[in-house]
């Protein structure tokens, strides 16, 4: 696979994940744009892997938190971006105070618990990707899920875990 | 107490930020950018330039297309030298899209993207006098750039309705250097089953499930003549499935819009 098929692809996906990992489009954009870039250096050797693309969401992760460690030094009050249209809705509402309260997670809760709950991997393969053990990966999302206000027991049996 | 459902509703919003922010409607307030906050090389820079190049275009030109005879312009048999030329635009692979589909199915594109030429070999092109290397990385080139002018394929995606049910696809055209095995592999497909046509052509067809309910047909041929067409259709709003292991978005209906064996009649079609 080419590089450019790669990012042609690809790249939507990716810009999600990182908005969903940094919570501001801005950053996601600098974050894909700067991996992509490194990935285009290692390509052929990439390409060449039985799963690309998860070693390029690593790259991914990793650079994110490398970032924040910049970011945290640069801006300590970083703020996640306003929302244009505020609705008034209950659920909105609900919904964007989340984001927020996701906004100020650790860098490496954040990164856990949007590895687990948004591309729903397992403890072992979070682990992997955030260079830890596995007990420190259940403390860091049990702890995420604290200041989430997320109550497990409260969720609906669709969105109930499956790993 | 909030659930996982808000979780998953502050995902799916941000989500929703980024594509908008993808297609340059995004409502962000971007904050003035005190710091770099990483290093950018030459070639980053240049691989933003290729991503530029190859970006999911604003969908301007996106709406519902549906079958129109009349701008049937292509109706050479399936032999790789009769066959018309490569669509090299997302407008031009929109137009052919339409043409191939019939009265099978409709669809609107919300992406379009132009693709640069291949490189000569599965590597970035060595480094030339108007194309240097940038210190410390060695052999390694800056890329092309997708200039529309010289684009020699497209990849579109969006919606698609047959049948009354509704999914996700993406429609990719180009020479291409990559084995139709490789997008099985990439894709997460179970049971890759890869034959050769009578015209020498390579299919890969499979299944991808990625998610509880989310179902992705895949096919990937590649012609003689280098020319390959893979496209994906699922049930939901990424056929690609995002990152591996991600949701790959809202799941539109029970089943994608198209079983595998018409996606196989779509990409070997004599009227591409």
């Amino acid at each position: 696979m080419e590089f450019a098929e790669y990012v042609a692809r690809q790249r939507p996906a990716l810009m999600r994940f990182a908005t969903v990992l940094t919570c501001r489009t801005w950053l996601a954009e600098d974050l894909v744009s700067d991996v992509l870039g490194r990935a285009f250096e290692r390509w052929e050797r990439i390409s060449a892997m039985a799963e690309p693309n998860a070693y390029v969401r690593r790259m991914v992760v990793n650079e994110y938190l490398s970032w924040r460690r910049r970011l945290t030094r640069a801006s300590p009050r970083a703020g996640v971006e306003p929302t244009v249209t505020p609705d008034g809705a209950d659920e909105r509402a609900e919904r964007d105070a989340m984001i927020r309260r996701l906004a100020r997670l650790p860098r490496k809760q954040r990164a856990a618990v949007v590895l687990r709950y948004y591309a729903g991997l397992s403890d072992r393969e979070i682990a992997s990707q955030l260079g830890c053990r596995e007990p420190t990966v259940r403390s860091q999302i049990h702890r995420a899920l604290n200041a989430l206000r997320i109550d497990l027991t409260a969720t609906a049996p669709d969105f109930q875990e499956t790993s | 107490m909030s659930d996982l459902r808000t979780l998953h509703d502050a995902f799916a919003e941000l989500e929703r930020r980024a594509d908008a922010a993808a297609t340059g409607m995004a409502p962000v307030a971007r904050p003035r950018r005190a710091v770099r906050l990483a290093p950018v090389a030459a070639t980053v820079v240049a691989v933003a330039a290729l991503v530029a190049g190859v970006v999911w275009l604003v969908p301007g030109g996106s709406g519902t297309h549906a079958a129109d005879p009349s701008t049937t312009s292509s109706t050479a048999p399936a032999t790789t030298t009769a066959r018309g030329p490569v669509p090299t635009s997302p407008d031009d692979l929109i137009a052919r899209f339409r043409v191939v589909l019939g009265d099978t199915a409709t669809f609107e594109a919300t992406t379009k993207a132009s693709l640069p030429p291949p490189s000569t070999s599965n590597s970035p092109q060595p480094p030339s006098p108007t194309n240097p290397p940038r210190p410390g990385a060695g052999s390694v080139g800056t890329p092309q750039l997708a200039d529309p002018e010289v684009s020699t394929g497209a990849v579109i995606g969006g919606t698609l309705t047959s049948a009354g049910f509704t999914g996700g696809f993406g429609l990719m055209v180009h020479p291409s250097d990559s084995e139709p095995r490789e997008w099985c592999d990439f894709s997460r497909v179970e049971h890759c089953d890869v034959s050769t046509l009578p015209d020498g052509s390579r299919l890969a067809t499979g299944t991808a499930r990625r998610a509880p309910g989310a179902v992705s047909y895949l096919a990937c041929l590649k012609r003689p003549d280098g020319t390959m067409l893979l496209m994906q259709v699922s049930n939901q709003e990424d056929p690609a499935g995002a990152v591996i292991g991600s949701p790959g978005g809202e799941i539109y209906s029970p089943q994608p819009p198209l079983t595998l064996d018409q996606l196989k009649e779509i990409v070997t079609s004599d009227k591409w």
